[in-house]
């Protein structure tokens, strides 16, 4: 005859082994992403203004030191920043080139690599000032899975925004704008995202780059809250830390059972 | 056959109920009011339920509240306890349960107001004194959909979970 506390003890047993990971670790790996796949801005044969910036995607050993301006085969005098890219889970890095003189119009400026040219753009002063922000179309906040039943997710904030032929980069809220940010959060062409971040508030601030390498003033905050991680192996929507209240409700009773006895 | 043995065997236990409530009863108190956590959906709830013979029908309500974070699941249950008030002591009697229930959460991540819904099946064991106190612990399983919600550009979305549960509570039967 089956007891009572044997089908409770089997229960537990069964609950037991279902909170176990089924799947392992390597089932779920995942590559880390490019984080900086986004063509050079300004783009190959743009017009770009004056006073423009080179963004150039890092891959591979690539540095800073491989990458000059050249007019008409003469190095354009230009300071190299290196931008990193942390979107929570990886990092990459990007490269500025930001000449120290406003350059010549008409002039028609190649951006080279260890000597070989990679793109050219021209020097005009029809271009526009990149004044407004980006228009953000909708932010998705994606709260986590830890795993457990099936593969985990990281908590991910995801900005889509117009023009979407524009890089997107996300800041946090404190980063500077009014300089070049030295940390993005996340960088796309029309998308940006940011991983794993805590769950509660989040504060972004939110710039584009236009084909002629402008970078454009920031959007208002963006003040976003990522909703707290759940699982497929917890015990409640806490942890067992919560029976504690009811382990201590428990002690009177356990001692007047054994006063008892 | 397999159908035939497994429709029997629930008749057996929903019998074997019966006959324990119809020898138990008079010392019922209907109303049950209490501490919950569990079901997947917290730590803090307050539970109230009614006794119907070897059934209660009842609902938790939990808070949901941290991490910019506001709101409450809503958990009308269904428990059935397979062996009613089976008294083992002067002091205490016990039974082992089998509860359902339905999840709606209802909450807000910083102004964004999402719902999504959900079930839990605990199988539990209840230990009832004679104080009117009834302490119980059980393990289940539950499965709650994605809760989402949408406020102009902002769409919030909280993962799914699928997963085991301990469930515990403390009740006083008025």
């Amino acid at each position: 005859m089956i007891k009572q506390y044997q089908i409770f003890v089997g229960a537990v047993a069964v609950a037991a082994a279902l909170a176990a990971p089924m799947r392992s670790a390597d089932a779920c790996s995942q590559a880390a992403p490019d984080l900086v796949a986004f063509p050079l801005q300004p783009a190959n044969g743009a017009n770009a203004p004056a006073n423009t910036r080179v963004w150039i995607p890092l891959t591979g050993k690539e540095s800073a030191a491989d990458l000059g301006l050249f007019n008409s085969g003469i190095a354009v005098p230009s300071e190299a920043t290196t931008i990193m890219v942390d979107n929570g889970n990886y990092t990459a890095a990007l490269v500025v080139l930001s000449p120290r003189q406003a350059l010549p119009i008409g002039a028609s400026i190649e951006l080279q690599r260890s000597g070989v040219r990679i793109s050219q753009f021209t020097v005009t002063d029809a271009v526009p000032a990149a004044t407004t922000p980006p228009s953000v179309d909708r932010i998705d906040v994606d709260g986590a899975y830890f795993g457990g039943l099936s593969c985990p997710s990281d908590s991910r904030v995801t900005v889509y925004a117009q023009p979407a032929d524009r890089l997107v980069l996300v800041l946090d809220h404190d980063a500077t704008t009014a300089t070049l940010p030295t940390v993005i959060r996340g960088i796309g062409l029309g998308n940006a995202a940011v991983l794993d971040v805590d769950a509660g508030t989040q504060k972004f601030d939110i710039v584009s780059i236009d084909s002629a390498g402008q970078l454009s003033p920031p959007t208002a905050l963006r003040e976003v809250t990522v909703p707290a991680e759940t699982s497929g192996c917890n015990s409640g929507n806490g942890s067992i830390g919560g029976l504690t209240p009811l382990i201590v409700a428990l002690v009177p009773f356990a001692r007047a059972r054994r006063r008892n006895a | 056959m397999r159908r035939a043995l497994t429709f029997l065997s629930l008749c057996l236990v929903v019998a074997s109920a019966l006959i324990a409530h119809v020898a138990t009863a008079a010392a019922d108190h209907n109303v049950a009011i209490g501490y919950v956590r569990g079901q997947g959906l917290g730590n803090f709830g307050v539970s109230a339920a009614y006794t119907i013979g070897p059934l209660e029908l009842g609902s938790a309500l939990f808070a949901r509240v941290g991490d910019g974070e506001r709101g409450v699941a809503i958990a009308p249950m269904l428990r059935l306890n397979v062996a009613h008030l089976r008294r083992t002591s002067t002091t205490f009697a016990s039974t082992a349960y089998v509860e359902v229930a339905p999840q709606v959460v209802l909450t807000s991540f910083g102004g964004v107001t999402a719902s999504g819904t959900g079930l839990s099946a605990t199988v539990g064991y209840e230990l009832r004194f004679a104080n009117r106190l009834a302490l119980f612990v059980g393990l289940g399983l539950h499965s709650r959909g994605v809760v989402a919600g949408r406020d102009g550009e902002l769409n919030v979305t909280q993962a799914s979970e699928f997963g085991p549960h301990i469930d515990a509570g403390l009740r006083y039967r008025l």
